[in-house]
């Protein structure tokens, strides 16, 4: 091993990083400040401009000084038994892991961590629900020691012996293929994108003072069109922009992708500008979900994310969420990175069957009580205040009745579940549709919940729990006995004793 | 007074919380001190050890309660048949209804407690009630708001009431439990009804907990979690003292299986 066992401190280019960080932000903050400022009374500009510059200063040197105690009091080893994290300065901290607990390791660097030769490395173990206790963070250490850690945390290979050629490297299991760059638009993120980018515009031409005059630019481009023509005219250029700014994301977290496996553990290494690798240890995995949204469906392309414990479900950043080992690729791609992350094929293999009618009914009936409430609230305040709302509430009615219909009916033929080889299947969804393979050892239990109207339809919803992803996984609107059966044979023995055979009905 | 403490099973997590009762501590020490404190927190009396925890026909019975012989011989037969349709049909798309034997969950051996019903009594009727008295006290004070006041606790009493009334026995027909060697099985709700099952190699801590209300009924509740971030199986309404074997209980056998439990 040649990371030394004894403690060494993070790297000390955090000062800079951290400076540097710092700087931005006050400029970023102050900017706007001091020309919102200086707008409204510009004999003071001098004295204004001193303060802004001394917050700054304060700021700056004050966090800079701040990292500088944390940077000298802070300092970790790897043992040949544990991970450790220390802070002795007044109160003093350390924060240990076992090795083979260790499940995740996670180096991740922005721009400017790139920029000095740095990463930020996250060693995570299986538990979820620790919260803080269950990782460690080093932030940050330089970037051939961290994949130097990396490697040497998850290696549970036994050593190779001397004199045996070390194993050939074997090709990655998926790399980024530009022809997928053709389902990003297709996603929410471009009509979010697109009106985050008016907001911006808005927002920028606010502090310098030039809101005004782009009105009357547009007013002097469009100003022949009618309201109509003006409203079509400003969704193209949202689109437009969504459609830019969503290709542009997918470049930045999918550029120099590889999925690859490396000492039995999972590696994902992507990212433009911040690059992320992430690294996973087989024996978490619990299975994989193969998403496919809305817009990715209608195009035959589905998303694959890992279903594994030790990862964070909500990240507090939703952008790099690790838990994708797939971008949204052609389902044939998906479906065969799905069965060599799994070693195995349950989702081409398996026989999925449908749920009872009933829960078709139960669709439909939400879906229609939906619109129902809709139409009626809008009916009433329209009775109440103006005719205007009644014509809105037929016309809800008459354009969101079929949509609804569908959307249920989608729901129903969506539902499904099956059993192939270690895997527990299920599938689900309206519009979007998740398909999760559930390795079978990893089901920690069973819940069955039953409303009053699935009792008398003869159905139950079966949710598989287990410590990885989500907590459970849910086979929806299944026949009882049809349900149960099927958790029995999931998983052996465990829910025998608590079944019983109804009396026969005469 | 709140009283509620934790036992960590072996090979569960690591940092273990260990609080014993009537003292409030924002450090625990880190020490997996089950043994010791196994005893601290059932707090019982020796007299108690011989309550018995789960019915003594638990394990007695056969685990498949059946009807009669006949009954379950064309049972199998039917049963095999259907899962050798179950397993080899094609997705169709449309849910034509298979031919699936009936089975279904039997419900859990044990009833909670019947003091449980007042104790749900008194919680339900004191969460309308307080606020109502708050509501009149000042509709008295504050004329200019009177009607709606009186009005919002109209509201209240109107729903709040039967609802206090009749949830709790529908809850106790409702709220069953069982331990076996094997797993915890548990039945809750009363409209919306959850069935749950935990084997016990997966289990990793088990809690009791008792509010002031509780106490005053003699009564409380065991939380048993797993790995899975689906919450807990909880058990509430229980005797204490049976509470308290049922940790201990518990706390034994997932110690005896050990393992990483996800």
């Amino acid at each position: 091993m040649t990371v030394p066992g004894d403690w060494q401190r993070l790297h000390r280019r955090t000062l800079a990083v951290t400076a540097l960080t710092l700087a931005g932000l006050s400029l970023s903050i102050g900017t706007p400040i001091v020309l919102g400022m200086l707008r409204d009374d510009d004999k003071r500009a001098g004295s204004v401009l001193l303060i802004a510059l001394a917050a700054a200063l304060a700021l700056t040197g004050g966090g800079t000084l701040m990292d500088r105690l944390r940077w000298r009091h802070t300092s970790y080893r790897v043992t040949d038994e544990r991970v450790e994290l220390r802070f002795v300065w007044v109160l003093h901290r350390l924060r240990s892991i076992p090795r083979e607990r260790v499940r995740t390791v996670d180096l991740t660097a922005n721009p400017l961590l790139r920029a000095f030769g740095l990463t930020k490395v996250k060693i995570g173990t299986g538990q979820q629900t620790a919260g803080e206790h269950s990782q460690l963070t080093l932030d940050p250490v330089g970037r051939a020691h961290a994949e130097e850690l990396r490697r040497v945390l998850l290696d549970r290979a036994p050593a190779v012996p001397a004199g045996v050629a070390p194993e050939p490297a074997r090709p990655p299991i998926a790399e980024l293929d530009w022809a997928w760059l053709r389902y990003a638009p297709i996603s929410v993120t471009t009509p979010l994108l697109g009106a985050a980018a008016f907001g911006a515009v808005m927002q920028a031409s606010d502090w310098f003072d030039l809101q005004g005059a782009i009105f009357r630019t547009v007013r002097d481009l469009f100003g022949g069109l009618p309201v109509a023509g003006l409203v079509a005219v400003l969704l193209a250029a949202g689109l437009v922009a969504g459609f830019v700014g969503s290709l542009a994301l997918f470049v930045e977290m999918w550029w120099r992708y590889r999925l690859t496996r490396e000492n039995g553990a999972l590696r994902v290494h992507r990212g433009l500008l911040t690059t992320r690798s992430l690294s996973l240890e087989q024996r978490r995995l619990r299975g994989v979900d193969v998403f496919e949204a809305f817009g990715s469906r209608l195009l035959g392309a589905a998303r694959v994310d890992v279903v594994a414990t030790g990862l964070r479900t909500r990240s507090d950043n939703a952008r790099s969420d690790p838990k994708t080992l797939l971008p949204a690729a052609p389902m044939r791609v998906a479906h065969r990175v799905a069965a060599d992350v799994l070693g195995a094929s349950p989702l081409s293999d398996v026989d999925i069957l449908a749920h009872p009618r009933a829960a078709r009914s139960r669709r439909l009936r939400w879906a229609l009580l939906a619109v129902g409430a809709v139409v009626a609230v809008l009916a009433a305040l329209g009775a109440l205040f103006t005719v205007v709302l009644v014509h809105l509430a037929w016309l809800a009615a008459v354009v969101l009745t079929p949509v609804a219909v569908a959307l249920a009916l989608d729901a129903y033929r969506n539902l499904g579940h099956g059993l192939s080889g270690d895997y527990l299947v299920t599938r689900y969804g309206a519009g979007s549709r998740h398909t999760v393979a559930l390795l079978r050892g990893g089901i920690i239990g069973w819940t069955v919940r039953s409303s009053p109207f699935q009792r008398r339809a003869g159905l139950v919803s079966i949710a598989a729990t287990t410590a990885a992803g989500g907590g459970e996984y849910v086979v929806h609107d299944v026949g009882e006995s049809e349900g149960l059966s099927l958790a029995d044979d999931a998983v052996p023995g465990l829910l025998k004793p608590f079944l019983a055979v109804p009396p026969p009905r005469i | 007074m709140s009283r509620s403490s934790r036992v960590a099973v072996s090979g569960g997590p690591t940092c273990c919380q260990v609080r014993p009762p009537f003292t409030v501590r924002s450090t625990v020490p880190r020490a997996p001190l089950a043994h010791a404190t196994c005893r601290l927190i059932t707090d019982r009396p020796r007299s108690c050890a011989s309550v018995p925890v789960g019915e003594s026909r638990q394990d007695s019975e056969p685990a498949l309660a059946v009807p009669a012989g006949a009954v379950t011989s064309a049972a199998r037969t039917s049963r095999a048949i259907a899962h050798a349709r179950f397993m080899g049909r094609q997705d169709s798309g449309e849910g034509e209804e298979r031919e699936v034997d009936e089975v279904r969950l039997r419900p859990p051996r044990n009833r909670v407690e019947r003091r449980a019903v007042s104790y749900w009594l008194a919680n339900e009727l004191l969460t309308v009630f307080v606020p109502a008295a708050i509501l009149a006290v000042l509709a008295v004070l504050i004329a200019p708001a009177r009607p709606w006041l009186l009005l919002a606790m109209g509201v209240l009493l109107l729903i709040g009431v039967p609802y206090g009334l009749i949830v709790p026995f529908w809850r106790y027909r409702v709220h069953r439990w069982e331990v076996t060697d094997e797993a915890v099985y548990t039945r809750t709700g009363w409209l919306w009804q959850e069935w749950r099952i935990a084997p016990m190699s997966r289990i990793q801590t088990v809690d009791t907990a008792r509010g002031p209300l509780e106490q005053l009924f003699r009564l409380a509740s065991v939380t048993v979690t797993t790995a899975s971030a689906a919450g807990p199986l909880e058990i509430h309404g229980l005797d204490h003292e049976r509470a308290a074997d049922l940790v201990a209980r518990l706390t034994e056998t997932a110690q005896a299986n050990r393992g990483d439990a996800t």
